[in-house]
């Protein structure tokens, strides 16, 4: 038997680790709701006998906490004593520009703090945040939390933030976690949520103020009514990756992108896609259900049940949902499958 | 040739790296900085005592440890280019205060506020770079590819540049003991799997105790460190370090902080044979180089080195041509200050041969 340790933000899953569900204890599939299935759960439906699998992903998670919450299973892993070549990390990235806080207990009175924005991995406490808690900016919006908690955020976007920074914050999280896994004889293997490697993404980037749009900071597709029937993702084929600057490439150079990572590429038009770009390319509306689960064929998550203009409506205003679970099923059998187990 | 990498804090260099000194040229620069010879750092006597290795001093005032760890890396990489074999490399770190931290602050973040650019002056006590780490060797003019701002001991009253207002709004918002030790964990692990996968010789040692709770629980204090007197004790703290060598106790320290589950997991992930500790049965855990030197300095040794002062800590000048001796270290101290300063360059030398040179990096 297998070891299976996977992270991610909302892509990889829709509730909270260790506070909606518990990643030790495998809750048996049939519980869950299967539209709301991500590429974890299809890896568990398909490999029951061949891998246990232990879900870190949280919505609105930075790379800070995905490592974090990756090398805190690890570590649970090998204190009961599993081998390390028995353990294998799938990692979903996110978008490099979100970040987060540690906030420890009876920082912040306890009795304002809400769910929203919050990561609570560790399963060692008798309440939620006891030990503390990871507060997750996102997208930079603000949230029902308390006053302090989104000056934090939103001081923090208008001083201190930049894609620079950011960068460097997320190649460290790259170099951690693939240098730890190596030397504990781990296989691990990446995909991002979007494309945060080529230099385009970086250099349309004008600045930030505190009153400019959060689109700057979160994936971004082109928000296009007709965008399922253009499939018009960016052109990167020719770009460089990142900004070129030396506090960022000394850190790039010890990365082993074609190794460590899965891309999503259309050849001659984009290179470094994630498993969104990989979504909207991939979907069309004869793609076969065969899972004897009568799963919609819908390209997101949210547009369950939609209908036509609400649907363009979707596209029209937002720059990405989360890919459907039958979009998912579909990355499991051809993108996991093949090149992740 | 064997490359020894040292990085640190004022604990490694007195001065600013690639401001205004630079990590291959540090025997000359300290030199021409008007004292004489008292900046010989650790870094110093290794190249002094060990003319046979190539010393790369990357130790820069005010540093945090996650710049300490960024600029080693930065600095192997190029070594790297320059095909030195990974194993004619070693590094010695000298961790700072845990609870330090670091912002960087990019060209564009310079770009939408024109008063986050740097003073061009590269003066070697200029006050104008203070709290600044500009690492990178490419670059003409100082911060154009972004630069580290450090906070330091988060005194920063002196401080011109805006990013001190991000700064003490984090330490009034953010800043605690956890989410330091958190950072400073991930920083020795990120680098020991760094040097590891590298195949590279390495020794850590702090500044001062980073771990026995007497101290991390000590860190929301303004000065970082606990009281180095008894309880109650009726003498100042000078007095009892120099002729008590008082330390503080933390040899049942529990380190109740890594019982926090979102320590823990670092913790347990540390090589702890890669560091060096000060310790003394029944009185003393994991000190640092402080602890070490306030243990064995003795200002009767018959042998130490006469060309330099004295003196325990290099701020302990004795002016007016007064000798140095214990009562006069104690007399000059004020009792608002905190006690503990740099290792002087005559305990350094002792450091280096009687601790250092011993580690199997040479």
């Amino acid at each position: 038997m297998k070891h299976l340790i996977t992270s991610g933000c909302s892509f990889t899953s829709l509730t909270k680790p260790n506070i909606d569900f518990p990643v030790e204890i495998e809750i048996p599939l049939q519980h869950k709701r299967r539209d709301m299935w991500t590429w974890v759960d299809w890896i568990r439906h398909y490999n029951e006998q061949s891998y246990s699998v232990y879900n870190y992903g949280c919505p609105t998670n930075d790379n800070d906490t995905i490592v974090e919450s990756t090398l805190y299973g690890i570590n649970k892993l090998l204190k009961r004593g599993i081998p390390s070549n028995d353990i294998e990390v799938i990692i979903q990235w996110t978008c490099a520009t979100r970040n987060s806080f540690f906030i420890p207990n009876g920082f912040i009175d306890k009795n304002k703090i809400v769910n929203a924005h919050t990561n609570d991995f560790v399963d060692e406490k008798r309440f939620k945040f006891e030990k503390g808690f990871k507060y997750l900016t996102g997208g930079y919006n603000k949230t029902e939390q308390p006053a302090e908690l989104n000056d934090i955020t939103m001081n923090y976007l208008a001083l201190q933030f930049s894609h620079h920074e950011r960068i460097i914050n997320w190649l460290k999280n790259i170099i951690l976690i693939s240098s730890y896994c190596k030397s504990k004889g781990i296989k691990y293997k990446f995909f991002q949520l979007n494309n945060n490697i080529s230099s385009y993404y970086y250099n349309r980037f004008k600045g930030l103020s505190p009153k400019q749009n959060k689109m700057n900071t979160e994936p971004h597709l082109p928000i296009k009514e007709d965008l399922l029937k253009t499939k018009d993702i960016e052109y990167t084929w020719d770009d460089t990756m990142f900004i070129d600057n030396p506090y960022i490439n000394y850190l790039v150079e010890q990365i082993d992108f074609n190794s460590d990572f899965w891309f999503y590429e259309i050849n001659n038009h984009h290179k470094f896609g994630g498993s969104l770009e990989w979504t909207i390319n991939e979907w069309n509306d004869n793609i076969e259900d065969d899972s004897g689960f009568e799963l919609s064929n819908i390209v997101y998550y949210e547009l369950e049940n939609k209908t036509e203009e609400e649907i363009k409506e979707f596209f029209r205003t937002k720059s990405y949902g989360h890919p459907s679970s039958l979009m998912w099923r579909k990355f499991y059998f051809e993108i996991l499958k093949p090149n992740f187990l | 040739m064997k490359h020894i990498i040292c990085s640190g804090c004022s604990f490694t260099r007195a001065g600013r790296l690639n401001i205004n000194v630079t990590s291959d040229n540090f025997l000359k620069e300290d030199d021409q900085t008007g004292d004489s010879n008292e900046f010989n750092y650790y870094p110093h006597w290794i190249q002094t005592l060990h003319p046979e290795t190539n010393v790369i001093n990357l130790g820069s005032v005010t540093n945090d440890n996650k710049t300490i760890a960024r600029s080693i890396i930065y600095k192997i990489e190029k070594l790297k280019k320059q095909e030195i074999p990974l194993n004619d490399i070693s590094v010695i770190v000298q961790w700072s205060s845990f609870y330090r931290n670091s912002f960087f602050v990019s060209p564009s973040k310079q770009k939408e506020n024109q008063k986050l650019k740097l003073p061009q002056d590269r003066g070697r006590w200029s006050d104008e770079n203070s709290h600044i780490n500009d690492f990178v060797e490419e670059k003409t003019n100082l911060g154009e590819h972004g630069y580290y701002f450090l906070t330091g001991g988060f005194g920063m009253g002196h401080v011109k540049n805006p990013i001190k207002d991000f700064a003490e709004l984090y330490l009034g918002h953010l800043h605690s003991y956890e989410e330091r030790l958190l950072s400073f964990l991930e920083t020795i692990v990120m680098l020991q799997m760094y040097l590891k996968s590298n195949g590279i010789k390495y020794k850590m040692f702090n500044i001062a105790n980073n771990f026995s709770d007497t101290y991390v629980l000590n860190c929301i204090n303004g000065g970082g460190f606990p009281d180095f007197k008894p309880t109650g004790g009726k003498r100042n703290q000078m007095y009892e370090i120099i002729k008590n060598k008082y330390i503080p106790n933390t040899w049942n320290d529990k380190m109740e902080y890594f019982s926090n589950p979102y320590l823990k997991y670092y913790y347990d992930m540390i090589d702890w044979d890669g560091f060096w500790f000060y310790e003394e049965e029944n009185n003393h855990k994991y000190g640092g180089v402080t602890e070490w030197a306030i243990k064995n300095f003795n200002i009767n040794d018959p042998n130490r080195d006469v060309n330099f002062r004295n003196a325990l800590f290099m701020e302990q000048i004795i002016r007016d041509n007064k000798e140095y001796t214990e009562d006069n270290l104690i007399d000059i101290y004020e009792d608002w200050r905190c006690p503990l300063g740099h290792v002087s360059a005559r305990m350094y030398k002792l450091f280096t041969q009687n601790v250092i040179s011993k580690w199997n990096l040479f």
